[in-house]
C-alpha cells in the first residue's frame, strides 16, 4: 500500500492550478518527489525481492542476508515515519522470514493498533503471535486475515485450523481446512492428504463419524497404509460405538506396525476401558519394551491401578515423571495412586508441590481439589476448585467439581448453584444434570422434613426435569401427595409408572394421587396394579387398603369395609385402615342424611360403633355428631340436641367454629321451632365458612317460608306477607315463595295477580294447580275449570293433599256430570272403590 | 202442646207400669234405636235393639230395655222426655240431637264406621239437571235436614234447599218407594241401599254411619262396658270415638265445610349438608404420609 495522505494535498493544489491554467498546462503534471521513508521502503522491497529469489533458488545464506538487508531498510523507514504502514508491513514480513517473531510483534503491533483495517499488517502480526503461541491474540487477527480470503495468505487458514484442533473446536477447524483446500494452488495439491487427515480429526471432534471416515479414507486413498490414518479410522469406529471392530482394527495394526507405539497404547486403553485387564497389561508391557516412554509407563500404571496395586502404579507413574518431569497427567496419576493407597496427606502434599512448582494445569488443579475432597478437607477442595473455575470460566468443569465438594458437605444451596452454573455453560453436561437432580432431591427431603412442602415440590419438579427417572418421579409424586397437590401428583406419577423400572410402590402412590384427584376408578386400577407388582404380603396389604379406599369412593362400601377389617400383619396397612374405616362409615352416614335417609345413616353409625374408633377421640365425636343429626331426621329432637352438645363440647378439629349453632338451628327448624331457629341463625352465619352461605340462605328461606305458613294458617296475612317478602329478598327466584306470596295476594283480594303467578308457576309447583282450582270453584264458580285444574294437580303425582282434592274433584264431577275421560262417567269410575 | 202432655203422661204411665214390679230392683235403663237410614227393615231394627239391650244388661249388670223407633220425631221426643239412657242412632240424627247426645262409639259394619250417600234416580242424568226437582229425604229434625245434605253430602258445593224440592220421608224404605211411585224424581240414601235398577247420579264422600250415644251422663260406664259387649248383628263390635271427631262432624253438619282457601306450597325440607357442618378434608380418605419416598441414596459424585 502506498501512503495516500502524504500526496493528497499537493494533488489538490495541482487541481486548482490546472483549473486556473490553460489546458496545455495539464501536460506539465509530474508525480511529486518521494519522501525519505518511501524511498527506504522502495529499497527494502527490492532487497526483499532478491531475498525471495535467493530463497527460491535454495541459497539459504544469501536469502538470510538479503532479508536482513530488507529488514534494516524497513526499520529505517519506520524510524523516519513511525506510522508508515508500508514500513511496518515490510518489517513484519522480513522479521517473520528471519523467524524473529518477537520483533514483528514489537514493531507491527503499534502501527496495527492505529490501522486495524490493514491486512498487510494483520497478516505478519497474526502469524508472529501464532508462532509465539500467543493464541488469544493471534486468533482474532488471523480470523480478520482469513475473512479476506486472499490466496497469497493461504497459510492463515492452516494456522487457524491447527489452533482450533488444539482447542477442540471441530466446527471452526473444519471451516478453515475447507477454505484452505479451496484456495490452495494446484502445485500444493500433493499435500492434500495431510489436510484430509486434519479434516478427519476435526470431524471426529464434531462427532461426525461419516464425514470423519470419508476424510480419513480420502487421505489414505492410493497411499500405503499409514498408522495415523488407521488410528483415525479406529476412532471413527469407537465414535460409532463399534468397539469390537475398533479393537479388531487395532489388533491388526499393532503387529503390522510392531514398532509403532500408538496402536499398542490405544489397544491397551481400549482393553482397560473394557475391563480386560490382562490383555491391557500385555499391551502395556509390550509398549514399555518398545520404548521407555512416559506414555508406556502411564498405561502400565493405570493397569496397576485397575489391578488394585496402587503402590506398583505409583512406581510406574513416578517413572513417567522421571522421563518427563512436570508432565501433568503423570503428576495427577501419582497423586491418585497415593490416594488409592490411603495416603491422602501425601497425595495432597504431592499435588500441592506440583502446583507450587508451576504445574499450572487444569487437570492438576482439578485433581488437587478432588483429592482434598476425598481426604475430607473440604475447604481446601472448594478453594482449589474455585481456581479451576477462574482458569476455565467458560467451561462447566470447575462448577461441577465445586458441586461435588458442596455435595460431600451437604451444603445443598451452594451445590445446586454450582451445578446450575455448570449447566448454564454446558446445558447438556450429563454429570451436572444427574448430580443437580440428586442435590435437589436431598434439599427437597430436608425441606419436606421442615414442613416446607411447597419448596420441596419445587425442587423435585426441577430435579424431574433434569432426570426423568422413576426414582425422581416417585419423590416428586410423594412430595406432591404430602402437599395435597393431587392433580399434579397424578400427572407426575403417571409419567413415572410409564418409565422403565417402575415398581409396586410407584403404582401405589399413583393410586393415592388419583384417589386424591377424585378419580376412584383409575385409582382402583392403580392399586390393583400395585398389588400385582409385588409378592411381598405386607406390600400387597398396603395395595389392598388403598384399593379399599377407592372402592369406598365407588360406592362399594361393603367390599371396602371387608378389606379394611382384614388387613393382616402389615403395620403400614393397618394404620391406613384404622384411620379410614370409621371415617368411611361416618362419611356415608352423612351423605345418607343429606338424602334424608336416617335409617341407613343409623346402620352405618352402628357399624362405626362395632368397628370402634381406636384412639381417635375426634372420630368418635364425629360419629356422635352424625348420630345426633340422624336423630333429628327421625324426629327425636331432644336426643338430637343432647347429642349435638355431647359431640361438639369441647370444640372439635373437624368442626367449623359455627358448626354447633348451625346444626342446632337446623334441628330447631326440623322441630318446627321457627322463632328459636330464626334467632340462632344470624349469629351462626355471621362469619360463614366456605360453602356455607348457600346452605344458610336456603335454611333462612325455609324458616321464613315456615313462618309465613304459620302466620297464613292463623289468618295473619300481614305477617305472612312480611316473611315471604324477606324470603324473596334472599332468594328472588324461589318459585315456592312466589307461589305462596300469590296465596296472600288472593286472600287480600288481589286475585288476578295471584292467578297470573300461579299460571306461570304451574309447571314447577303442583300446588299452583290446586289453587287455580280453588279460585275457579270458590270465587268464579266455574266447576268445570276447577275440575280441570285439580285433575292437573292430581296428575302431577306430588300433591300432599291428593285424597282431599280427589274427593273435591269427584264431587264436582258428580254434581255437574263432568266426565273424567272417554272411558265413562265419573260415577262409574268411582263405584269401583266404593265399599 | 196438649198432645205432647198426653203423650208424656202416657209415657209416664207406661214407665210406671213397667217400673212397678222392679221397684226394689236396680233402676231399669232404656236403649233407644233409631236407624232409619242405616237399617232399612223395621224388623231388623227391632231385633237389633233387643239383642243389644240384653248384651248391655249382662255387661252393665242392670236391666236394660230396648226401644226401636221408626221415625225421628218419636225418637227425639223420647230423648227430650228423658226416657232413654242411651241410643244407637244414625250419625246425622245424632248430630241433630245436639249436645244432649254424648257420642261414645261407632257401630261399625263390615269394618267400616263410615258410609257414602248416593243421590239416585230411575233415569239417567246429572244432579245439575235435577234443578227444581223433588228429592226424597229421610226426615230428621226438619230445619237441620237440608243442612246435612248441603254441608255433608254435597260438601258445600251445591245448596240442596235451593236446588231441590225436598220431600221428607220417615226412612230409607219409604224414600225408595217414593221414587218408585214417582212421588220424587230422586232420593238420597246410603249407597248400601241402592238397588240395581236405580241410577246413581251422585255419590258423597264418607260420612259416619251409626253411633252409640249416651243421653244421661253415663258415658263413662258405657264406655267401660263396651269392650265386653262385642259384636251384635248386623254390626261389628263398637269402636270408641276418639277425641273430638264427632264434634267435627256435628260442626260440619251445622256450619258446612269452611270455604276453600288457597294453600301454601311446601318446599322440600332442608337437609343437612356435610361440608357445611364438617370440614371436608376431615371426611375424605386419610392418606398415609409419603415422607419415606423422599429418601435419597448416599451416593456421592466423584471425578
Amino acid at each position: 500500500m502506498r501512503p495516500r495522505s502524504s500526496s493528497s494535498r499537493p494533488a489538490a493544489a495541482l487541481v486548482l492550478l490546472a483549473a486556473l491554467a490553460a489546458p496545455p498546462a495539464l501536460a506539465q503534471y509530474r508525480e511529486p518527489p518521494m519522501s525519505e521513508s518511501q524511498r527506504l521502503v522502495r529499497q527494502g522491497e527490492s532487497a526483499q525481492v532478491s531475498a525471495n529469489a535467493a530463497s527460491a533458488s535454495g541459497d539459504k545464506k544469501g536469502a538470510e542476508e538479503k532479508f536482513r538487508k530488507a529488514l534494516q531498510l524497513y526499520e529505517q523507514a519506520l524510524a523516519t515515519e513511525p506510522q508508515s504502514v508500508a514500513a511496518a508491513a515490510g518489517v513484519g514480513d522480513a522479521a517473520n522470514a528471519l523467524q524473529d517473531f518477537q520483533r514483528t510483534v514489537d514493531r507491527v503491533q503499534p502501527v496495527y493498533a492505529a490501522h486495524p483495517e490493514e491486512l498487510s499488517l494483520a497478516y505478519p502480526l497474526g502469524a508472529a503471535y501464532f508462532k509465539l503461541r500467543r493464541f488469544p491474540e493471534a486468533v482474532p487477527v488471523l480470523e480478520k486475515v482469513a475473512a479476506a480470503d486472499q490466496p497469497e495468505q493461504l497459510i492463515v487458514h492452516y494456522y487457524l485450523a491447527s489452533y482450533y484442533l488444539y482447542a477442540q473446536d471441530g466446527e471452526r477447524a473444519v471451516t478453515r481446512l475447507q477454505r484452505y483446500l479451496a484456495l490452495r494452488p494446484e502445485k500444493l495439491a500433493a499435500n492434500d492428504f495431510q489436510v484430509q487427515e486434519l479434516l478427519g480429526r476435526a470431524h471426529l471432534l464434531r462427532r461426525d463419524a461419516a464425514q470423519a471416515r470419508a476424510s480419513f479414507e480420502k487421505a489414505q486413498a492410493g497411499r500405503p497404509e499409514a498408522v495415523s490414518l488407521q488410528l483415525g479410522l479406529a476412532s471413527v469406529l469407537e465414535l460409532e460405538g463399534r468397539m469390537p471392530e475398533s479393537t479388531a482394527l487395532l489388533e491388526r495394526l499393532a503387529p503390522k506396525f510392531p514398532t509403532a507405539p500408538e496402536p499398542k497404547e490405544r489397544l491397551g486403553r481400549l482393553y482397560l476401558a473394557a475391563g480386560d485387564v490382562p490383555r491391557a497389561e500385555a499391551q502395556a508391557q509390550a509398549l514399555v519394551k518398545l520404548g521407555n516412554t512416559s506414555a508406556a509407563h502411564l498405561l502400565l500404571g493405570d493397569v496397576r491401578l485397575a489391578q488394585k496395586q496402587p503402590a506398583q502404579a505409583e512406581t510406574e507413574f513416578r517413572q513417567v515423571l522421571t522421563l518427563q518431569p512436570g508432565l501433568v497427567v503423570g503428576q495427577i496419576a501419582v497423586g491418585k495412586s497415593l490416594q488409592a493407597q490411603g495416603r491422602h496427606e501425601e497425595a495432597i502434599r504431592f499435588l500441592e508441590a506440583a502446583v507450587q512448582a508451576g504445574g499450572n494445569s487444569l487437570e492438576l488443579w482439578s485433581t488437587l481439589g478432588s483429592v482434598n475432597r476425598r481426604a475430607g478437607r473440604f475447604q481446601r477442595a472448594v478453594e482449589v476448585h474455585r481456581r479451576v473455575v477462574e482458569m476455565v470460566p467458560r467451561r462447566a468443569l470447575g462448577w461441577v467439581l465445586l458441586g461435588a465438594d458442596h455435595f460431600a458437605t451437604g451444603q445443598w444451596d451452594q451445590c445446586i448453584d454450582d451445578y446450575a452454573n455448570a449447566l448454564q455453560l454446558e446445558p447438556d453436561h450429563a454429570g451436572a444434570k444427574l448430580w443437580l437432580a440428586r442435590a435437589l432431591a436431598h434439599r427437597a427431603r430436608d425441606r419436606a422434613e421442615a414442613s416446607r412442602l411447597d419448596d420441596a415440590v419445587r425442587d423435585l419438579k426441577r430435579a424431574f426435569d433434569l432426570d426423568r427417572s422413576t426414582a425422581t418421579a416417585r419423590r416428586l409424586g410423594a412430595a406432591q401427595l404430602d402437599a395435597r397437590q393431587y392433580a399434579d401428583a397424578r400427572k407426575t406419577l403417571e409419567a413415572g409408572v410409564a418409565l422403565p423400572g417402575a415398581t409396586w410402590r410407584d403404582h401405589l402412590l399413583l393410586g393415592y394421587a388419583r384417589l386424591g384427584a377424585q378419580d376412584a376408578q383409575a385409582s382402583l386400577d392403580a392399586f390393583t396394579q400395585a398389588g400385582k407388582a409385588t409378592e411381598e404380603p405386607d406390600e400387597q396389604a398396603e395395595a389392598s387398603v388403598g384399593a379399599a379406599l377407592a372402592e369406598v369412593e365407588l360406592g362399594q362400601v361393603d367390599a371396602a369395609v371387608q378389606r379394611l377389617s382384614a388387613v393382616g400383619p402389615s403395620k403400614a396397612a393397618s394404620q391406613v385402615a384404622e384411620a379410614n374405616l370409621p371415617r368411611v362409615l361416618v362419611r356415608r352416614a352423612l351423605s345418607r342424611l343429606e338424602a334424608g335417609d336416617a335409617a341407613s345413616a343409623n346402620r352405618d353409625l352402628d357399624a362405626v360403633d362395632r368397628v370402634g374408633t381406636g384412639k381417635r377421640a375426634d372420630l368418635a365425636k364425629l360419629a356422635q355428631f352424625a348420630r345426633a343429626l340422624a336423630r333429628a331426621e327421625e324426629g327425636r329432637y331432644a336426643d338430637a340436641s343432647a347429642g349435638l352438645k355431647r359431640a361438639l363440647v369441647p370444640a372439635q378439629r373437624w368442626a367449623w367454629p359455627n358448626t354447633r349453632p348451625l346444626a342446632e338451628a337446623w334441628v330447631l327448624y326440623r322441630q318446627g321451632k321457627v322463632p328459636a331457629a330464626r334467632k340462632l341463625l344470624p349469629g351462626a352465619a355471621k362469619k360463614p365458612m366456605p360453602g356455607q352461605p348457600k346452605w344458610v340462605a336456603s335454611l333462612t328461606g325455609a324458616l321464613l317460608r315456615r313462618e309465613a305458613s304459620l302466620a297464613y294458617g292463623t289468618g295473619n296475612m300481614k305477617g305472612a306477607e312480611k316473611a315471604l317478602r324477606a324470603a324473596l329478598a334472599t332468594e328472588p327466584e324461589d318459585a315456592f315463595v312466589q307461589h305462596n306470596l300469590a296465596c296472600v295476594d288472593w286472600r287480600k283480594g288481589r286475585a288476578a295477580e295471584a292467578l297470573t303467578v300461579w299460571k306461570r308457576l304451574e309447571p314447577t309447583v303442583a300446588t299452583a294447580s290446586l289453587n287455580l282450582g280453588i279460585d275457579a270453584q270458590e270465587r268464579r264458580h266455574e266447576p268445570a275449570e276447577a275440575v280441570d285444574a285439580w285433575r292437573r294437580y292430581l296428575a302431577s303425582g306430588q300433591g300432599a293433599r291428593a285424597a282431599q282434592v280427589r274427593e273435591w274433584k269427584e264431587r264436582l264431577q258428580g254434581l255437574y256430570g263432568l266426565t273424567e275421560s272417554a272411558s265413562g262417567a265419573p260415577a262409574e269410575a268411582a263405584a269401583e272403590e266404593t265399599p | 202442646m196438649k198432645a205432647h202432655r198426653i203423650v208424656a203422661l202416657l209415657g209416664a204411665l207406661i214407665l210406671g207400669t213397667l217400673a212397678t214390679p222392679a221397684f226394689a230392683a236396680p233402676k231399669k235403663s232404656t236403649l233407644g234405636v233409631f236407624l232409619a237410614t242405616t237399617l232399612a227393615d223395621g224388623q231388623e231394627r227391632f231385633q237389633y235393639a233387643e239383642a243389644l239391650a240384653s248384651k248391655l244388661e249382662a255387661e252393665l249388670g242392670r236391666p236394660v230395655a230396648a226401644k226401636s223407633f221408626g221415625r225421628y220425631e218419636d225418637f227425639a221426643r223420647a230423648v227430650s222426655e228423658g226416657l232413654l239412657e242411651f241410643a244407637v242412632v244414625d250419625a246425622w240424627a245424632a248430630a241433630q240431637l245436639g249436645a244432649r247426645a254424648v257420642p261414645v262409639a261407632y257401630a261399625s259394619r263390615s269394618g267400616e264406621t263410615q258410609q257414602r250417600w248416593a243421590i239416585v234416580a230411575l233415569q239417567k242424568g246429572t244432579v245439575k239437571e235435577l234443578a227444581g226437582k223433588r228429592l226424597a229425604l229421610v226426615k230428621g229434625a226438619g230445619p237441620a235436614d237440608p243442612k246435612f245434605v248441603t254441608h255433608v253430602v254435597l260438601g258445600g258445593d251445591l245448596d240442596a234447599q235451593k236446588h231441590f224440592k225436598l220431600v221428607p220421608v220417615p226412612n230409607v224404605e219409604s224414600a225408595l218407594k217414593m221414587l218408585e211411585a214417582k212421588g220424587a224424581e230422586a232420593a238420597l240414601v246410603p249407597v248400601s241401599h241402592v238397588s240395581k235398577d236405580m241410577r246413581v247420579l251422585f255419590r258423597s264422600g264418607r260420612v259416619p254411619g251409626a253411633v252409640l250415644v249416651d243421653l244421661k251422663g253415663g258415658a263413662e260406664a258405657l264406655r267401660g262396658a263396651l269392650g265386653r259387649v262385642g259384636a251384635v248383628a248386623p254390626f261389628d263390635a263398637f269402636l270408641a270415638i276418639q277425641g273430638k271427631e264427632f264434634d267435627d262432624f256435628r260442626k260440619l253438619v251445622a256450619q258446612g265445610p269452611p270455604r276453600r282457601q288457597p294453600v301454601f306450597a311446601e318446599a322440600p325440607e332442608v337437609r343437612v349438608s356435610a361440608p357445611v357442618l364438617v370440614k371436608s378434608d376431615e371426611l375424605g380418605p386419610a392418606l398415609p404420609p409419603f415422607t419415606q419416598d423422599l429418601a435419597v441414596s448416599a451416593d456421592q459424585p466423584d471425578d
